[in-house]
């Protein structure tokens, strides 16, 4: 538990470190997020909706990805960068320390630098809010928290998928963007959206869909096109979670093969 | 005989960036994919209006099968203006701005051509309605051919203004990742300049982002009269000579101002 | 004689590297072959010894190092340290091991050398006045006082070093693993570094495994080494031993009043003129020197005569030679 603090304090102080680059890269990120929320009005602009929903329901959708994204990006940064801790022999280091590996990689580099697109997330769902005229209950807020969460689960469970790839091949780790970033980009909007190959690869393959989208309609009062059996609403979300343990086993599988081949 | 050495500095260049075959073909898998999603996005929208619809699919394509040629950066000009190691190529008796623009279209260049094949024939696996349209016509193709080369030039020459900007400022990601997040959003890679409300449109085209790839995709798709091409050429042309004689004078002001401090 | 703490038994390592084939192909790994790391490798190394791994690049002293910290598992053959298994008890093993690499930092780039402490003694749950007591000790022994406050990056390769030696030994480890700590270094600072470790010894009882090309600090640190070549122990035994075995060229000059006369000089003696003086090169174990020396006697009057023995490095090579590995 101190170990935890401290290493979060510690990549804190880092980050301070460089204040100038900080703010400007903190501030290049939320022009990055407003580059997709930019996309996003220029089509509600010119078609008025999207499908069967509002702009303002939209607007909730994208807030809630990108709030979700950017909370998973800022705990997973050891995990993004893990093919140069291997190849700069940082995993190697630690190997030799008595923690637990995954730990010790999530704690590696925490970045908070994204703050500054986690607050255009929560802005977008505040706004999308008011606009709606959300009656909040608690049901409502703790189905939101818990999706939210479990959502993030299902995000770290594919940035250690990419991780385990970098055991095996750097090269292909251009690919498995397709899935994290591939998987934001896709979500920002409901996959109703969508065609049904993508909209089945969302909703079960990487199940963002059952953790995050389907919750939010729920809380949004509006039905989702996507085919999920109504009673099982709160258990949706435990997808996430189940998805990021297997990829732990995955991941546990890995660092074995890396420790008898040691390429 | 004077321009032997930027010919050999594209020939060295260009057979340099065919080792990266591998890491370019994970990259087609990734392009495709988020081509797939835009354009699959955008069938929805646009509600079964087809004759907009593949207008937009073909701008998403060709935006997808060019834009990643835009990101190159010159890493090894980059590090050098990070080391300071640039003062040291003031030994080769080369005009400094033109060695650095050949190399770096070269790279640009190469790059187009390992995924120009694949991301064709790739399109074949889609439904027809996905897929590419080809050039309105032959004069059409060849003025996209010229647009593009110009595209490409425009590139090199901002890339080398940030560049020149870095030696000053000695911090590089900043403004790189600024300049790429600008391109993204005001080259139409973000969404199409076509879907963007029709005022604004016209503005946004005559920006120089907007000359990269925008200008010579609409050439692709034909323009609707003589006078509108021409325009539209005088205007890429206009913003090259303008970004050039720029681009020139800061490198020219760098490099004295190196030679001054005595490296 | 008391349990050792290292004992390896047919310790034995392969890779397999992919021979082309990049992409999916390498993926799959299709195309391999085997390349020994460390083939059958049988020693022990007893609580409190300095030992020197010593070999050419690719001999195998990664390997066992790796092999020795934890972070690979071994194919074949057994190994425990202090009655654990590095890799099999590695959350256990490795509180109890320090490593350093010279190539290599370990501690935090960007912030204070001591807040990079502070988590090391978090990670190593190390006690907060034991940890006080021993940062104090270190910090003077390696003179890191007036740097603890100072990022790691502003820091000299010299004082670099330093402060990865301290951040290995917060947590007072038994076992220090120590793969090329001077490359790189100046030679104040390698005569600073050797020093230390020594003294670590003394104090401490520390076992040292030293990886080093630098003959210099193999010569003032470890009595024993093991020496490897192609993923094989090819000696284990004393240093100095090892090296006389390969001391094939003893050299004597010689100034002589007036022209000598050589009388007999045998095959195994070279002589050579060298401007005005005399240079003879033999082997000791073909001639014994009091052989040459006598010739010397006999050929004239001597002015001046200097005696040196082949530089160190030049028995290494010899001994790389003659073992085929090089």
């Amino acid at each position: 538990m101190r170990y935890m603090m401290n290493a979060m304090r510690m990549n804190l102080r880092r980050a301070a470190q460089y204040r100038a680059s900080f703010l400007m890269q903190i501030c290049s990120q939320i022009v990055m997020t407003g580059g997709d929320l930019w996309a996003m009005l220029m089509l509600l602009e010119r078609y008025g909706r999207m499908g069967h929903w509002e702009g303002r329901e939209i607007l909730f959708f994208f807030g809630a990805m990108h709030l979700v994204f950017s909370v998973t990006e800022m705990i997973n940064r050891g995990l993004g960068h893990f093919g140069s801790s291997i190849r700069s022999g940082a995993f190697d280091t630690m190997l030799t320390r008595p923690r637990r590996l995954l730990t010790q990689v999530l704690l590696s580099e925490l970045d908070p630098r994204r703050v500054g697109t986690m607050a255009v997330g929560i802005t977008a769902m505040a706004v999308a809010t008011a606009l709606i005229g959300i009656e909040w209950t608690v049901w409502k807020v703790l189905l939101l928290l818990w999706s939210m969460t479990a959502t993030v689960c299902l995000m770290l469970g594919l940035f250690l998928l990419e991780a385990v790839i970098c055991f095996f091949s750097v090269q292909s780790i251009e690919m498995v963007n397709i899935l994290t970033y591939g998987g934001r980009q896709t979500c920002q909007y409901p996959v109703d959206l969508y065609p049904d190959f993508i909209r089945i690869l969302f909703t079960y393959v990487v199940p963002v869909a059952l953790c995050l989208q389907y919750p939010v309609s729920r809380v949004l009062g509006r039905p989702m096109a996507a085919g999920i059996p109504d009673g099982l609403l709160w258990l949706c979300p435990l997808a996430g979670p189940g998805f990021l343990a297997l990829m732990t086993l995955f991941w546990c599988f890995g660092v074995r093969r890396y420790r008898s081949t040691g390429s | 005989m004077r321009y032997r050495a930027y010919t050999t500095a594209f020939r060295v260049e260009a057979r340099q960036q065919t080792r990266y075959r591998g890491a370019a073909m994970g990259g087609i898998v990734t392009q495709v994919f988020f081509g797939l999603i835009l354009v699959a996005l955008y069938d929805t929208l646009s509600g079964g209006t087809d004759e907009g619809f593949r207008r937009t699919a073909t701008y998403v394509w060709l935006q997808q099968i060019f834009f990643r040629a835009y990101f190159n950066l010159d890493s090894e000009l980059n590090d050098q203006v990070m080391t300071g190691n640039v003062a040291y190529s003031m030994l080769r008796p080369v005009d400094l701005h033109s060695w650095w623009f050949w190399r770096a279209m070269a790279q640009k260049i190469i790059t187009i051509a390992m995924r120009i094949l694949p991301m064709l024939l790739l399109q074949l696996l889609l439904p027809e309605r996905w897929r590419l349209l080809p050039p309105a016509d032959i004069p059409a193709f060849v003025q996209f051919a010229f647009s593009l080369l110009i595209g490409f030039m425009i590139i090199c020459q901002i890339n080398l203004i940030c560049s020149a900007i870095s030696m000053r400022t000695l911090d590089n990601k900043g403004i790189t990742a600024m300049i790429n997040l600008l391109m993204m959003i005001l080259a139409g890679n973000i969404i199409p300049l076509t879907l963007v409300p029709d005022r604004l449109q016209t503005l946004i085209r005559l920006q120089p982002f907007a000359q990269l790839l925008d200008a010579p995709i609409r050439m692709y798709q034909g323009m609707a009269s003589p006078g509108e091409w021409l325009a539209a050429a005088a205007l890429q042309l206009g913003w090259l000579v303008l970004l050039w004689g720029l681009c020139r004078w800061m490198w020219s002001r760098n490099l004295l101002r190196i030679e001054v401090q005595g490296g | 004689m008391s349990e050792p703490l290292i004992r390896a038994e047919g310790l034995t390592k392969r890779y397999r590297r992919s021979t082309g084939g990049k992409g999916l192909t390498g993926f799959f790994g299709r195309s391999t072959e085997t390349v020994d790391g460390l083939v059958d490798a049988t020693f022990r190394v007893e609580p409190g010894e300095i030992v020197g791994l010593l070999g050419p690049n690719g001999a195998g002293k990664s390997t066992t190092v790796k092999l020795l910290t934890g972070i690979l598992r071994p194919d074949g053959g057994s190994c425990s340290v202090g009655g654990l298994v590095p890799w099999r008890d590695r959350r256990t093993y490795t509180a109890g091991i320090g490593t350093v690499f010279g190539q290599r930092m370990q501690l935090w780039w960007d912030v204070p050398i001591l807040d990079s402490f502070r988590l090391l003694r978090d990670i190593y749950r190390v006690e907060e006045t034991a940890w006080k007591n021993r940062l104090d000790e270190l910090a003077e022994a390696l003179a890191l006082g007036d740097l603890l406050n100072v990022p790691l990056r502003q820091l000299s390769l010299g004082q670099r070093m330093r402060a990865e030696l301290c951040g290995s030994l917060l947590h007072s480890p038994k076992l220090l693993f120590l793969d090329e700590p001077t490359i790189g270094l100046d030679a104040v600072s390698k005569l600073n570094l050797r020093e230390f470790l020594l003294l670590e010894r003394e104090r401490h009882g520390t076992t040292i495994l030293l990886t080093t090309h630098d003959m210099a600090d193999m010569q003032a640190l470890c009595r024993r080494v093991l020496v490897l070549g192609h993923g094989r122990l090819l000696y284990d035994g004393s240093l100095h031993d090892i090296l006389q075995r390969y001391d094939t060229r003893h050299e004597v000059r010689c100034r002589f009043a007036g022209e000598p006369v050589w009388q007999d000089i045998p095959s195994s003696v070279a002589l050579r003129r060298d401007e005005g003086e005399w240079e003879l090169s033999f082997a000791p174990h073909a001639i014994p020197a009091d052989e040459v020396l006598r010739l010397i006697l006999a050929a004239g009057r001597i002015e001046e005569l200097t005696l040196k023995e082949a530089p160190v490095d030049e028995m290494v090579a010899e001994m790389y030679n003659a073992l085929h590995l090089s």
